[in-house]
């Protein structure tokens, strides 16, 4: 059977069967395309946390202590990179907060750990700050909250040292802004009478403007209490340049 | 008149089914070519002097281009702000093979390009390339140079007087600089704010912020691993600076 003759049989009714087919194949394919992209756009650190689920599932306290099925790195894992990695564990049950398990290192780590995921989740995500140390094998454990061992693993570090501890660094500069520069953020700071920038740590230069010494200095001393800081933790040098 | 209706029906299907053959080809061409769209845009749209070969001191630019590079070859990052994808330097060949044709477009020469590629297969722990890595990849590109800032930790380079010395075979030297004579280009060691050698990072100064406490470094894996920032701010009492120069 020919084109022609099969269009002739098919008649206008059975046409229009034919757009809703093709219709829904589209429909499938873009929904199709769509969630692809989808998928592909998880990112390779991103977490699958879990953010809301039936109350039945809710684990009651009676249901710890829970399983570890799987973490990373693995049991036995040997060549794990030293440097600020992710140790993941992953649980048979929902664990409700950061204070339902502890997890302990040994030998203990050069620096410390966080935990980064967000709770309740099926898995414990502990980022190591400032990495390991090289060519060690490391114990972990995993405690519920009555101290009871729930898994332990091992994993031994490569021997080629890690390449960077930027979320050690990222501590260390947050905390030395916070103490010495806390008013960093609204520096440099100009008025009609002075301006003030950081010299060094903790010690303020202004500029007096007007020859009221009294004047500039509590107007210097209301802006840095107007941002929270105690003037008495900073040294203030006056220079008149008017 | 049969013969004409027969004919008129054939004709309309015939029309109509034409018209679905055009849109589907139209979806699956959507489809196919969507996937890398932001590489190949950005790509297609950046055309420069080919062959013309940065200075050595052009470090600054070399790592802006190599963060700019890896920025315009992964997927920009979703709406809402929990998930990176951006500047990721955990590539795959796609992302690899665009970093290339990139850097080249950008007037590096195919053997500069392919020295850093070299050098990226050797700077990349863990599958991304971190801090040194990222140091040593730029130095890479703006000199040609593939002998240094890779096998240690940036601690370790930073407490160890080979950085000035013992490094021979080098096409560069290292001279420290102190903090108040910083310019782009230069590499910072962070040195743990208070004491020396107690973090490990390094960066290329970019810029002075008008606090005059901090700047702005181009770097890898701050604060987040296997990512390029070329807009974080750093203390500058937490690093120390070294300045490179070719010999």
């Amino acid at each position: 059977m020919n084109m022609e003759k099969l269009f002739y049989f098919l008649g206008a009714h059975k046409t229009m069967l034919l757009f809703a087919i093709t219709g829904a194949a589209l429909v499938s394919l873009f929904w199709a395309f769509f969630i692809f992209n989808k998928r592909q756009n998880i990112p390779d650190q991103s977490l699958p946390f879990p953010t809301a689920y039936p109350s039945a599932q809710k684990p009651s306290p009676s249901q710890v202590p829970f399983q570890a099925v799987e973490t990373s790195p693995q049991n036995n894992e040997k060549n794990v990179y030293p440097g600020e990695i992710e140790v993941s564990i992953f649980t048979n049950v929902y664990i409700q907060s950061n204070k339902s398990f502890i997890l302990e290192f040994s030998p203990p780590l050069p620096y410390y750990f966080k935990i980064t995921n967000t709770f309740p989740a099926k898995q414990v995500i502990a980022k190591i700050y400032g990495g390991l140390q090289t060519n060690t094998t490391y114990t972990a454990v995993l405690k519920d909250s009555f101290g009871k061992t729930v898994y332990s693993w091992n994993f031994t570090t490569s021997i080629t040292p890690a390449q960077s501890s930027s979320s050690l660094q990222v501590d260390k500069e947050k905390a030395y802004l916070e103490k010495y520069y806390p008013l960093v953020d609204y520096t440099p700071y100009k008025t009609g009478s002075f301006d003030i920038v950081y010299k060094t740590k903790s010690t303020l230069e202004v500029k007096m403007k007007i020859s009221d010494r009294e004047k500039v200095k509590q107007e210097v001393i209301d802006w840095i209490k107007s941002h929270g800081v105690d003037p008495t933790t900073h040294s203030i040098n006056y220079i008149n340049s008017f | 008149m049969a013969q004409m209706s027969k004919l008129k029906t054939i004709a309309q299907n015939s029309k109509l089914c034409g018209r679905l053959i055009i849109i589907m080809v139209i979806v699956i061409y959507y489809m196919l070519h969507s996937t890398y769209s932001v590489a190949q845009s950005y790509s297609n749209t950046v055309r420069v002097k080919v062959g013309t070969q940065p200075e050595t001191s052009d470090f600054a630019k070399a790592a802006q281009d190599v963060a700019n590079a890896y920025k315009a070859c992964t997927p920009e990052d979703p709406p809402g702000g929990k998930t990176k994808l951006n500047g990721n330097t955990r590539t795959n060949n796609a992302v690899e093979s665009c970093t290339l044709n990139l850097l080249q477009e950008r007037g590096y020469s195919g053997d500069f390009v392919e020295k850093f590629s070299k050098r990226r297969e050797r700077a990349k722990p863990n599958g991304c390339v971190e801090c040194l890595g990222f140091n040593a990849i730029s130095l890479t590109l703006a000199s040609g140079d593939t002998t240094t800032l890779l096998q240690n930790s940036p601690v370790e380079i930073l407490e160890n007087p080979s950085l000035l010395n013992s490094d021979r075979s080098s096409l560069l030297t290292y001279t420290r600089t102190d903090s108040d004579d910083i310019q782009p280009g230069d590499i910072g060691f962070a040195s743990g704010c208070d004491s020396v050698g107690s973090a490990g990072h390094a960066l290329i100064f970019k810029r002075l912020l008008p606090d005059t406490i901090r700047f702005e470094g181009i770097e890898s894996s701050y604060p987040t691993t296997c990512f390029v920032n070329d807009a974080q701010t750093h203390p500058k009492d937490c690093y120390t600076f070294f300045r490179v120069r070719k010999k």
